[in-house]
């Protein structure tokens, strides 16, 4: 097997995305975003499973009417297509590519997955409040100077740290 | 002018679009290491930070873009998505985030990057997102209250801080420089890495970003130091040098009365007073178009596109000219301006004249024409009644968010 190639330089990373920000925003007026293609999934998943479901519940029939096209022809899908082949790319071209579970030296692979999954169904419900999530609220708004977007930002950060150290048998 | 989308790209190219992008956006994320869980929760436990300098070097570089086009006048930023802000949702929703993020080492965003290089955790990960996204849809209804509660709009955060869009960057870039710097020795610190060395040194790799967050600083300075596209361009309305070069052409009230009542095709009105006082007054088949709108993009390009000489006035004659003059730098030789306003387009033309005059017989025939031009303007007016609606291109702000 080849060698991992080493992370790309912090810095140059974050200047390198703070410009696809900016093209983002110059070309399409909007930021980027993850949360956002989530949700259009999980519209399209109730509207073809449960479809009488999403015609009378407010969160699904909301958003089928503004999507009239479509639950998935929304921008942050298309987008988030994107990421997943980009992110491939990268591992590919990094030797990063493969099945792997990272966890803290003092928990299990167990323990692991059910708080990835937890977290993840957090993070979910979180971005549905904070109208996106790491990247379209806190990033994206940041780059707009929207006042929303960096209290979500500071909410995420300020929470994380409050109870990082009840938690940090998870990672240290 | 940006934003390209729709005018220049359309929606559905649109799609496109966001595809390469988005492959960037991914491909940066992988390459910054955001694909492990490890490196990223690093930032709370102190040992690797580079979810902070990959994130605030992101934000403060695309902020000070996106700014900078603004004050040029290539971005529109009236027409960018604003995040709005729900004060309480957004607080709520971040905190949740928070131990979201604790709990799981990623983020959406990273989360996918990772999960598409094979990474076993942020596969479960995303399953959790969807479910709970599928469990906010469920419980939405009855939390609508705190999710479309004590909305503030908008509202961008130099405003709600008082202070100039460029002293807020300026603000960040130090912040992000003084950030980087600390976290770097906490790192060395929990790390145990670089011992008996001193903490803060120029000449280890690790500091090396100071020469690069020195341009930061300068852009800082520049963005310190400059007007908004909106100041700029009031500024030189306002200099009387740049204003000499230009030559208004005024219209009387008389002769616009002769031409309203000939149906003259070739003119379009303009109004600029505010929404409110268009509604209460304004000249047969004006479009309504208030001053401060000329600054932007929108006003501006309906200005520019119109094929009709432009006509604009306003209350007393005053913004007309500076109107006509923008529209001039705009490259727009077709304007002109009422003289004296729509006040006096109506102390001549409409109003009859309640004072005594010498010459009764004058002024008994001064009062029937006016009132027949009354009469015929009024009619006029209801005929184009449906053309003057508030103007606009149909320019919206994007929609974006999560």
């Amino acid at each position: 097997m080849e060698e991992v190639k080493p992370y790309m330089n912090p810095y140059l990373a974050g200047f390198l995305l703070g410009l696809i920000l900016l093209a983002t925003i110059f070309i399409t007026g909007r930021g980027l975003g993850a949360s956002g293609a989530v949700k259009s999934a999980v519209v399209w998943g109730v509207e073809n499973v449960a479809p009488s479901h999403a015609a009378t519940a407010p969160f699904y029939k909301d958003y089928l009417q503004e999507h009239q096209d479509g639950a998935l022809k929304n921008w942050l899908v298309f987008e988030v297509i994107g990421v997943i082949i980009g992110a491939f790319i990268s591992g590919l071209i990094s030797n990063r590519l493969g099945f792997k579970l990272e966890h803290g030296p003092s928990t299990t692979s167990k323990v692991r997955i059910a708080m990835a999954l937890m977290g993840g169904l957090l993070f979910g419900l979180g971005a549905q409040f904070g109208r996106g999530c790491t990247s379209g609220a806190a990033l994206s708004g940041m780059a707009v100077l929207s006042f929303g977007g960096i209290i979500t930002m500071m909410a995420i950060f300020g929470s994380a740290y409050m109870i990082a150290f009840f938690f940090r048998k998870l990672w240290i | 002018m940006g934003p390209l989308v729709p005018e220049i790209f359309n929606q559905e190219f649109n799609y496109v679009i966001a595809l390469l992008l988005g492959l960037f956006f991914g491909f940066i994320l992988e390459q910054a290491g955001f694909s492990s869980s490890r490196k990223l929760a690093g930032l709370f436990y102190g040992y690797d930070f580079v979810v902070l300098r990959v994130f605030f070097t992101a934000g403060v570089t695309a902020m000070i873009g996106v700014l900078l086009l603004g004050n040029l006048g290539y971005l529109d930023l009236d027409l960018i998505f604003i995040n709005p802000t729900f004060l309480w949702s957004a607080i709520v929703g971040g905190a949740i985030m928070g131990v979201g993020f604790i709990l799981g080492g990623y983020c959406p965003g990273t989360g996918i990057a990772a999960a598409s290089i094979g990474k076993i955790d942020a596969i479960v990960f995303f399953v959790g997102i969807v479910l709970g996204v599928f469990l906010f849809g469920e419980i939405y209804p009855s939390i609508d209250w705190l999710y479309t509660g004590y909305n503030w709009g908008d509202l961008r955060i130099f405003d709600a801080m008082g202070i100039s869009p460029g002293l807020f960057v300026f603000g960040m870039i130090l912040m992000a420089f003084g950030a980087f710097i600390f976290t770097t020795i906490i790192e060395n610190k929990v790390n145990k890495t670089n011992i008996g060395k001193p903490a803060f040194s120029l000449s280890r790799p690790e500091f090396k970003f100071v020469y690069f967050a020195a341009i930061y600083v300068v852009f800082g300075f520049i963005l310190l130091a400059m007007p908004s596209h909106k100041d700029k361009l009031w500024s030189k309305l306002n200099d009387q040098t740049i204003v000499s070069e230009y030559k208004i052409n005024n219209i009387s009230a008389t002769e616009l009365a002769y031409r309203l009542l000939d149906e003259d095709v070739s003119i379009q009105l303009v109004d600029l007073q505010q929404n409110k006082y268009f509604a209460k007054n304004h000249l047969p088949g004006a479009a309504n178009l208030e001053f401060e709108k000329l600054f932007t993009k929108e006003g501006s390009d309906l200005i520019n596109k119109s094929k009709k000489t432009i006509v604009f006035y306003d209350y007393n004659g005053e913004l007309a000219e500076k109107a006509a003059i923008l529209a001039m730098m705009n490259g727009n030789k077709k304007v002109l301006a009422l003289n004296g306003g729509l006040k006096n387009f109506n102390q001549e033309i409409t109003q009859i004249s309640t004072k005594p005059e010498t010459d009764p017989l004058n002024t008994l025939a001064e009062s029937k024409f006016k009132q027949n031009i009354s009469e015929r303007l009024a009619m006029l007016s209801k005929k184009l009644e449906n053309k003057a609606k508030p103007a606009s291109s149909g320019a919206k702000r994007s929609k974006g968010g999560c």
